[in-house]
């Protein structure tokens, strides 16, 4: 039994996707081996975005927003798979871990934007967000500033994380 | 302001930053275009995509900034029913809004991306009033008949199942106060950056 012959434009095919995901991403600074993007992903603001290898981008419902305001860093690490309508927006920092899934629709934050007290519009401190390698981040969820998702643990669809999700660890 | 001296303002601005002025100008423009056939206040702007739809009534103060983003904000009045929003608040991307009654929105409100405010749903039904300077943060659900009082600070995330007594913080699902925020029923609010006029 001979294996189906792969057809030539198929190679062309891929490499279209290639470019395009390399075009996609270009105001990243640093972008991992093979990096696949379906659909439109944002980056703005001029900070530094950092991707690792085989970071999966699928916008193809809802754009993906990657904000990284001036001086913020977005560190995100090996084998990421971000869905549609995700929006992740730094002001210091936000750090993503190898093999971690943000589920559609989900925000990770590092600054509140606005002040509780006070001038509304008066912008609050920034806290640097950690999730930790092989978490799961669901749907609609919102990491808030200064949370830590620990290693391998799992944020339900709709959930808040606001410090350490320790009740959530795996045993 | 007259829509003269406003006029005066828009040219002088656009000898001293035409980029800038061009783009408020397409801002209000852009707001004119998304809620003809309502009543829009002097100033409204929209920096995006915003739909609103149905045959009843929509009323926007003035200077309400529409943000734009990756989804379009909707505001959809059935038949009767009227949706208002005082002046000078900033309405974020993915907003949906949906009266079969009534929905009033206060002064200087802000509404985050993807806040869902809606007066009928599963048979239950009334009118939904927020405050004046209540903050909404992002994707909370107003469920119907629910009133949220002046100064009010909704967490992200939650949704609101019942009334929010004024200057509180609530947050979860149902959402509870967590702390009264001190002071906050009126906060100052003076430097608005979108608002240069």
């Amino acid at each position: 039994m001979s294996a189906v012959p792969t057809p030539a434009w198929a190679d062309w095919v891929r490499l279209v996707r290639a470019l395009e995901s390399r075009f996609v991403l270009r105001q990243c600074v640093e972008v991992g081996l093979a990096p696949c993007v379906r659909g439109r992903v944002w980056i703005h603001d001029g900070g530094s975005v950092r991707l690792g290898d085989r970071v999966t981008f699928d916008a193809s419902t809802v754009p993906i927003e990657l904000h990284a305001f001036p001086g913020a860093e977005i560190v995100i690490g090996h084998d990421v798979r971000i869905e549609g309508g995700v929006s992740i927006e730094a002001h210091r920092s936000v750090t993503i871990g190898d093999g971690v899934t943000l589920g559609g629709y989900c925000k990770v934050i590092d600054n509140h934007f606005h002040a509780i007290h006070g001038d509304r519009h008066r912008r609050p401190r920034s806290a640097p967000v950690v999730i930790e390698a092989g978490a799961q981040v669901g749907r609609r969820a919102v990491v808030f500033p200064g949370a830590l998702v620990l290693a391998g643990s799992t944020v339900g669809p709709a959930t808040t994380v606001r410090r350490a999700n320790s009740s959530q660890r795996k045993a | 302001m007259s829509s003269r001296s406003r006029m005066r303002l828009l040219l002088h601005r656009l000898h001293d930053d035409p980029i800038l002025a061009v783009t408020r100008i397409a801002q209000l423009f852009r707001a004119r275009v998304a809620f003809r056939g309502f009543t829009v206040g002097e100033g409204v702007s929209a920096t995006g995509w915003v739909r609103a739809c149905g045959p009843g009534h929509i009323e926007l103060a003035a200077g309400t900034l529409f943000v734009g983003g990756m989804v379009p904000t909707e505001l959809l009045a059935h038949q009767g029913a009227i949706i208002r929003i005082g002046a000078g608040g900033m309405v974020n991307y993915g907003v949906s809004l949906e009266a079969h009654r009534g929905i009033t929105i206060g002064e200087r409100c802000l509404l985050a991306s993807f806040v869902r405010v809606s007066d009928a749903a599963d048979g239950r039904g009334g009118p939904v009033v927020i405050g004046d300077d209540v903050w909404l943060a992002h994707g909370v659900i107003v469920e119907p008949g629910v009133t949220i009082g002046a100064g009010s600070v909704v967490s992200a995330g939650s949704v609101v199942m019942h009334d929010v007594p004024p200057g509180s913080l609530v947050s979860g699902n149902p959402a509870q106060s967590t702390r009264l925020a001190a002071g906050a029923t009126r906060p100052a609010m003076e430097a608005r950056p979108w608002q240069s006029n």
